[in-house]
This record gives structure tokens, sequence and C-alpha cells, in this order.
């Protein structure tokens, strides 16, 4: 039924068998952690959702434990599932909507400066600042981070119910994965600034291994049990849709190449028509 | 037994009471709303400007003061918001292709962040009011006007060069003054331990502002 299905949105992970194997010690403090909420067994959300108080809950994390998450989210690590380690639980909706929207005005910003580099010295060029790359970027971005952790998760749901999954998570564990996995491009679309293509493609070829290696290492023991079709067929829309973002993200800053490469043209030919002129003028 | 003494002293029924009883009509408060009402309109838009102009001192130099938060109003945010969208707009009107923020693209994004942005101290935990950080942080974009204004005046010494120098130290200043002024009202409303994360969205919000002053270009 619907409020069973809208229950399941918003309850915790139900990892009670993955929690013993994590090693290190934040994976024991992460471990006793849910113990300990599990032993008090209050549902955190248990608060009516037409009230403020329930939206509250989403929001209940402190400055140093969104730095740590940003932090592992940077550096992926196989057998550290990100889940289990740094959310524990208690996934937020800070860090996934201030990490978009950072990166939705870095993009836009990073994209003036690197058009306005590549015009400089070119008097005929008139700077404008571009403001629709904004709201496309916004639009993009946003709407990555909020439907294909959401169609992921119909997805998950629907397989755990034909085969029975040890792992399994959240949805808003799914947002918050897919949240703080960005945050690796923010740095990535600073160094496009920098104008030549290989500074540029290497920053995304990094960013890309990164972040998709921390969807990957979370999202895989969660389809590891199914088949090895439909598991490999998961895995691979996850990163391929990925891989479309950061593409997407690339054309979308240098998206008048054409337009640009052309207005280059004309400008030197101008500029050398004017040179003939003046030096064949007689003194 | 203080007064056993007086148990044998008679008195005799009728005694002739004198003077006056006064009932006031209404409470005093109703007689100065009435008082309001009746004063002449200029007194009640001196009294509302002085009160704009005492907040905007107040974010100029910014102390521990409570005016700002106690007695809040959304006049001087509107004023200021309105003021610095028509000055962005005059740029590049004249090109086929979008260039600068057009007025409505401005003040959607100085309300809609600011709306953000006091949504997410309340989330944190704040115990601010929605319309008191409404308030401060419209304020607070004064200094940021201020440069618009300056900028406005560079500009017309030419674009490049040394005009751009001056104007990226102008904005720079200001946005970091508008950050730290609301920085001083905003985090004593917050939990020790979040105070980093509700001054983060408040910097971008004025890095974001400052960087549309800052690539303001007039149209030819």
């Amino acid at each position: 039924t619907a409020s069973t299905l809208l229950g399941r949105l918003f309850t915790r992970s139900t990892s009670i068998n993955e929690v013993g194997t994590d090693v290190g010690l934040l994976g024991l403090a992460c471990s006793r952690r849910f113990l300990f909420l599990q032993l008090l067994s209050g549902q955190k959300r248990s608060a009516p959702f037409w009230t403020f108080e329930y939206y509250q809950t989403f929001f209940d994390v402190e400055t140093h434990q969104v730095r740590e998450r940003i932090l592992g989210s940077l550096l992926p690590w196989p057998g550290k599932n990100f889940v289990h380690l740094y959310i524990c639980n208690n996934p937020d909706l800070y860090g996934p909507f201030w990490i978009c929207a950072t990166l939705v005005f870095v993009i836009a910003i990073c994209g003036n400066i690197s058009d306005f580099l590549f015009y400089l010295g070119e008097p005929q060029y008139k700077y404008v600042p571009e403001f629709r790359k904004v709201t496309i970027a916004a639009t993009a971005i946003y709407s990555y981070a909020c439907l294909v952790p959401l169609a992921l998760w119909g997805l998950l749901v629907w397989r755990n119910s034909k085969v029975m999954n040890v792992v399994s998570y959240s949805f808003l564990e799914i947002v918050c994965v897919y949240g703080y996995s960005l945050a690796v491009y923010i740095p990535a679309v600073v160094l496009w600034i920098i104008p030549y293509e290989a500074v540029r493609w290497f920053s995304i070829v990094v960013a890309l291994c990164l972040s998709g290696s921390i969807l990957v290492l979370t999202f895989w023991p969660a389809v590891r049990d199914d088949q090895p079709r439909v598991a490999i067929a998961i895995m691979t829309a996850i990163v391929a849709l990925h891989i479309l973002l950061a593409f997407g993200c690339k054309v979308n800053i240098q998206r008048e190449k054409k337009h640009t490469w052309a207005v280059f043209i004309r400008a030197q030919c101008s500029k050398t028509f004017l040179n003939v002129v003046h030096h064949g003028k007689p003194k | 037994h203080h007064f056993a003494g007086l148990s044998d002293v008679s008195i005799s029924g009728d005694i002739p009471v004198e003077g006056e009883i006064n009932v006031p009509v209404g409470t005093p408060s109703q007689d100065k709303e009435y008082s309001t009402l009746d004063e002449p309109v200029k007194d009640t838009i001196l009294r509302d400007l002085k009160a704009v102009g005492k907040k905007f001192v107040h974010v100029m130099y910014p102390k521990k003061s409570s005016a700002l938060l106690r007695d809040w109003d959304l006049w001087g945010p509107l004023l200021l918001c309105v003021t610095l969208a028509l000055m962005l707009q005059g740029g590049s009107v004249d090109s086929k292709e979008d260039g600068g923020p057009q007025f409505a693209e401005v003040f959607v994004i100085i309300w809609f962040g600011s709306v953000i942005i006091t949504l997410n101290s309340k989330l944190l935990g704040g115990t601010i009011s929605f319309f008191q950080s409404l308030c401060v942080l419209g304020y607070c974009i004064m200094p940021l006007t201020v440069a618009m204004v300056v900028c406005r005046l560079v500009l017309l010494g030419g674009s490049w060069g040394f005009s751009f120098i001056v104007r990226l130290i102008v904005v720079t200043a200001s946005f970091s003054w508008s950050t730290f002024a609301s920085t001083a009202f905003l985090a004593d409303c917050q939990p020790p331990n979040r105070k980093a994360l509700v001054v983060y969205p408040v910097f971008l919000f004025y890095f974001v502002i400052g960087w549309m002053i800052l690539t303001f270009s007039p149209s030819a």
C-alpha cells in the first residue's frame, strides 16, 4: 500500500550482518553506535511528516561529521563501505543539497572564466556572463541527484523482493551516497580554468574514477547476491549514467566550441586585414 | 488579636462618603494607536525611514546589537534588492544572445537564496525566526550594493587593466564584509557545533552576488 511504501522510503537500512564485517576503528565505532541505537530502538523519524520536526531529523549532523563524509567520498578504498562507515544510519540532506548547489555555481563560474581566458586579448570579443548556464546546470545536477537514486532504489527493492539480499539501503542513504560522490567534481571543475586540454581531460577522468568507484564499492554488496547478469547490468547502468553526467558538464562548459572557433578565426582574419591595410599606407 | 480592642466600637450605619469614582474608558495602548492613526503621513514615513537608516548603520559597524533582530522589517532589503537588480540590468541589453542576469533573475536569486538559507538554518536547529533571518540577510547586502555603485563609477574609466584590479579589490572587500556582518548576527542563534554548516551557505550566497557584480559589463 502507499503508506507502507512511504514508510519504507525513509526507514533505516537493514544491514545487520554487514556491520560485523567492517574492519578498522571507524567501522567498530559505527557498528557500536548502530547496535546502541538498535538497543534504544527509538524510531528516529517518529514525528508525522507534516511537522517541521520531521524534516529536522534529516539535518541532524554536525560540522565534523559532514567534513568526514566529504573526505571519505574523496578517497575510496576497497573494503570500506561509504554507507556503513560514514553514514551510520544517519543520512542527511544537508551534504547532498549544498554540494549540488556549490557544483552548479562552480560550473557556471569556471565556464565563464575559461571562456574569458580563451578570448584574452581579442578586442572584438565582448565578455558576457552566460547566465543560462546556471539554470541548465542546476536542472541537470539536481535531477541527477534526485531521480537516479529514486530509480535505483526502486530497482533494488524490486530485486530484493525476488532475491533475498543481505545488504539493502534506504532511499535517503542512496541519495546521500550520490550527493557526496559529486563532491570530487568540485576541484575537478576548478582545474578546468587551466586552458590546456590535457589538464582538463586528466582532471575529469580522475574525478570520474574516484566518484565512480565510490558508487561501485557501495552498490556491489547490494547486488552481488543476485544473478550475475542482473548484477552486471545494474552496475553498468550506474557507471554509464555517471559518465553521462561528467561529459554533460564538460559539454555545458564548452558548449559554443564550434561557434567560438568561427568567431576566433573571424577575429584573426580581421586583425591580419587591418595589419595589411595599416602597413600598406605610406607614412 | 490586633483588632480585638475594636470589637466594642460601634459605627453608625450611614456615613456619607464623598468623592469621585472614575473608570478609565479603554486601555492606554488604545490611546497610542489612536494617535499613530491620527498623525500626519510625513511622521509615519520619517519614523520608518529612521528605523531603516538605523539598521543600515548597524550593518556598517556590526556589533552585537539586537536592533536588527528585534525590530525586523523588510523595507531595507527590498530597497537594496531593487537597487542592485536595476544596476545589474543595464549590461549587454543589445546582444542577441542572452547576456547578463535580468532584473527578474537577480530578484529571484536574492529572495529565493535568502529563503533557502533561512530554511537551512532553521532545519539545523537555529533559534532565529524566519523573518528575522530574511531581514538580516537582506540588510547585509548593503556593502555589495555600495560596491556595485563604486564599480559602475570605475567602469566609466575603462573595463580592463587597472579598473579591473580596483573592482576586484572592492568586490572582495565588500563580500567579506557582508559575510562577516551577517555571521555576527546569525551565528549566535545556532548550536556551537553547527556554526560552520550555517555560515557556508551564507558565504556561497554573497560570493555569487559578488561574482555577478564583478562580471558586470555595461553595453557599449
